[in-house]
């Protein structure tokens, strides 16, 4: 318990996490949980991260991937508004898409695809928060693109 | 995710505006004066990263509307809980302690705990009257139960449907569970459980069932010995 926040910093913190979990999960109700969740975690932390809000983003990121990477979960999020979430056609299909890559590759790569696909980070910045080297993040990818190509091939 | 899946992932490209996260360190005054006043000039002339401004603004209006509904939902339930330890509800609140939940007894001076089981069962008797108010608190010990579902097993072995009278309501990071006796059990003399299952914390994680026993005194005008909580248990 070696963090102090103010009141307002912990709300522009819980705001980082719900849009981080909101996008993944499409729940505002599960995202503003994990919000609540990353912020306890980052109060109940010995040292404060160099950077709270990527700190915060890669907590939320990691515990709404593994809401999604529970299969039975998975259903219930894709099911839930859906429709009305995804008004285009081929975003609800890519989402779908992302949630099987999700599935199927590692909790880094899956973080990563996310960060460079969806969050819009450089393999630099990606590489800065997950820890790893750019090649790291390169591998990852390209590990993700084989692993789908395949996929896509076997259902053929 | 303007670009597809599957031409990303062909040949991932560099950025070329400020991604979720820089937007994020602005938003939380983590750049440098120089860093902020380069993206800032980036945002006001920029179509694309204006739309992801507004985009952010949406989840943030999302994010503050579920907050005062929590917020206001809390202290309603808040308020129960105080007027019912005020009129001498059983209130309980539970807590887990690793796998297993935990009721530890708050306040009530009808609830008395009868027997211990072993703390690992979560499991503890009391005793009710048919008048008495029965009310108690789920909550995980990290994390938030996500939902919870209770079942009413009867002194025959059989499980009863729970009456719509008895209300399930969020509480803080648990589940608020209030109902007066007679509504819960009915008018058989006995021992009942309560158990609470198919809660699951706020990850996912499914949570083991919870039996609460609960020894029900139907129509009587009070309880032995009562006169206040008496809970052997007690951390």
């Amino acid at each position: 318990m070696g963090i102090k926040l103010t009141d307002e910093e912990a709300e522009h913190l819980r705001q980082v996490a719900f849009r981080v979990s909101c996008k993944v999960l499409r729940s505002e109700q599960n995202a503003f949980d994990i919000a609540q969740e990353t912020v306890k975690r980052l109060l109940e932390a010995k040292t404060m991260p160099d950077s709270p809000a990527a700190w915060c983003t890669t907590t939320a990121l990691r515990l709404s991937l593994n809401l999604v990477r529970d299969r039975t979960n998975r259903v219930r999020i894709l099911d839930q508004n859906a429709a009305a979430l995804e008004p285009a056609a081929e975003d609800a299909e890519q989402r779908v898409q992302l949630m099987e890559l999700f599935e199927s590759a590692s909790e880094r790569a899956a973080m990563a695809l996310w960060f460079r696909f969806v969050n819009g980070m450089s393999s630099k910045e990606t590489a800065e928060l997950l820890n790893v080297s750019e090649r790291t993040i390169r591998d990852d990818l390209a590990k993700v693109r084989e692993d789908w190509k395949r996929r896509l091939e076997e259902e053929e | 995710m303007k670009q597809s899946l599957r031409d990303f992932l062909a040949d991932p490209p560099e950025p070329t505006h400020p991604s979720e996260l820089q937007l994020d360190r602005w938003a939380c005054g983590e750049l440098t004066d120089d860093e902020a006043s380069r993206l800032e000039a980036h945002v006001d002339t920029c179509p694309h990263c204006q739309a992801t401004m507004q985009a952010r603004r949406s989840l943030d209006a999302a994010y503050e509307r579920i907050r005062r509904r929590r917020q206001g939902r809390r202290q309603a339930l808040l308020a129960l809980a105080l007027a019912a330890g005020a009129s001498g509800v059983g209130l309980l609140t539970g807590r887990s302690t690793g796998p297993a939940l935990e009721l530890r007894e708050a306040r009530g001076h009808l609830a008395k705990v009868m027997g211990t089981e072993p703390q690992t069962t979560g499991q503890r008797m009391l005793r009710y009257a048919a008048s008495s108010p029965v009310a108690f608190v789920v909550a995980p010990a990290k994390g938030e139960a996500a939902s919870i579902d209770i079942e009413i097993i009867g002194p025959d072995g059989r499980a009863r449907a729970v009456p719509g009278s008895v209300r399930i309501e969020r509480l803080g990071d648990g589940w608020f569970v209030s109902s007066e006796g007679r509504a819960l059990f009915g008018h058989e003399r006995g021992t009942y459980l309560v158990r609470v299952r198919g809660w699951r914390t706020g990850w996912g994680r499914a949570g083991p069932p919870l039996d609460i026993v609960v020894d029900f005194l139907g129509e009587v005008s009070s309880v032995d010995g009562d006169s206040g909580p008496h809970n052997t248990n007690a951390e």
